[in-house]
């Protein structure tokens, strides 16, 4: 019942006015202290009197989302719905700059665009200073004339999302408005005159300065010694490096590789197959759990002489090199999904990167 | 590096790659280029502790793949 519009509310952009402010906002509101003991039956002229203990304006801070009280009330007169006389009242009072920023707020919020052209240009004029909370809870002061241009041309203020207004120009265009005049636009053209002067002045320094700095050329000269030292520097450390590299250039010719090759197949077939020999005759059924991968082998009779030749010294030499061959093969597999996986992490890196570099942020570091 | 997911229960799953050192407000920004909302109305939780703005990834102890809920303002 305490939450519910008056009665006789007219609707404000087609809707219930509390739905100016969001679902989530609005019923955080409703559940916070402030809003269930002090703005409970509240009427336009009580609402005056707790608008003038306001000390800050604000919209919702903290993790868990606490409305401040100026947020409260707001919601509260947006319940009500004062008549626009008595936000009128609100705005033009002297006194109390926070009653005067609730009234502004309310106004740009259920206003037509000249009406809150009309009543808030008028604030531009007012340098008071105001205490607002920011989403961390600290305090910060801003001007009167800040906070109003901020109504009038942000899109949102005090976490709540502003109605759209006409653009100045347009309503000044169909002669609904004249052409606003500041106060100050007689001194920001004597500031301008002042400016391009000044530019005409320094664009004459800067002119003889550059014709000095062709007479002598050879400070640029002289700079291009040290990097060459430096890259004689590196040089040695580079040919240690590739030093350590020179023994896989050995393997890369061919003939070379055949023989590396045929080595390790025939020791290998030959291992194999005496283990398989001494598995026929003794039954071993754990060693075919082992060696299932030796299936694909073909295999390759060997002598009675080569067996007992094979049989100790290609034991140890066999099963380290099929270890090897394992270790091999799961690093080229892992190597392979990792390079696989990294083509494609690479250019998400670079997307990621793009996007952060958008939003002001430092690149990934990998 | 560390990638981390944000689901918010009701279809929005994101992955989003960061560093140890942003600042939760950092990863709100970024989770708002990809789902579209805004950053200030994104809330992150893991069960009832909602992390704030300013500190770290490193220092809330957030590794890679973690999962953190997305909630809305």
């Amino acid at each position: 019942m305490a939450n519910r519009t008056v009665k006789d509310a007219h609707s404000i952009k087609g809707t219930n006015p509390q739905y100016l402010v969001e679902k989530i906002t609005r019923t955080r509101i409703y559940e916070c202290r402030y809003w269930k003991e002090e703005c409970f039956a509240l009427t336009a002229a009580l609402i005056v009197d707790k608008a003038m203990e306001l000390k800050y304006v604000g919209g919702v801070f903290g993790g868990n989302i606490k409305p401040v009280p100026f947020l409260c009330l707001l919601l509260k007169m947006l319940q009500i719905q004062p008549e626009k006389d008595i936000v009128v009242e609100f705005i033009k009072n002297e006194d109390f700059k926070y009653v005067r920023a609730l009234g502004a707020i309310y106004m740009r919020l259920t206003g037509t665009s000249v009406d809150c052209y009309k009543y808030l240009e008028p604030l531009y004029y007012d340098y008071r200073k105001l205490k607002r909370i920011d989403r961390n809870g600290a305090f910060h002061i801003i001007h009167m004339d800040e906070f109003i241009d901020e109504l009038l041309r942000e899109e949102r203020a005090c976490d709540i999302i502003l109605p759209r207004i006409q653009k100045r120009n347009v309503l000044e265009e169909t002669n609904v408005l004249e052409p606003r005049i500041s106060a100050i636009e007689e001194d920001v053209d004597e500031m301008e005159s002042e400016d391009e002067d000044e530019i005409i002045k320094e664009a004459k320094k800067i002119i003889p300065q550059e014709t000095k700095s062709k007479r002598s050329p050879s400070p640029h000269r002289r700079r291009r010694s040290p990097p060459r030292k430096e890259n004689r520097q590196r040089s040695p450390g580079r040919r240690r490096s590739r030093s350590r590299d020179r023994p896989d250039k050995r393997h890369r010719s061919p003939g070379r590789r055949h023989k590396e090759d045929s080595h390790k197949r025939s020791g290998g077939g030959g291992g194999s197959s005496s283990k398989r020999s001494r598995q026929d005759s003794d039954h071993h059924d754990r060693d075919k759990d082992r060696h299932d991968h030796d299936h694909h082998r073909s295999s390759r009779h060997t002598s009675d002489k080569d067996r007992s030749r094979h049989r100790d010294k290609d034991k140890s030499s066999r099963d380290n090199r099929e270890h090897r061959s394992h270790r091999d093969e799961k690093r080229r597999g892992r190597d392979e999904k990792s390079s696989g996986k990294s083509s494609v992490t690479d250019q998400e890196i670079k997307d990621a990167n793009e996007m952060r570099a958008k939003l002001g942020l430092a690149p990934l570091k990998i | 590096m560390l990638e981390i997911t944000c689901n918010d229960r009701l279809g929005k799953k994101v992955r989003v790659k960061c560093n140890e050192d942003d600042t939760i407000g950092d990863l709100k920004k970024l989770i708002a280029a990809q789902t579209g909302t805004r950053a200030d109305k994104i809330v992150l939780k893991k069960w009832y502790t909602i992390f704030k703005d300013h500190v770290t990834l490193g220092d809330y102890e957030i590794h890679d793949g973690q999962n953190l809920e997305l909630y809305y303002q």
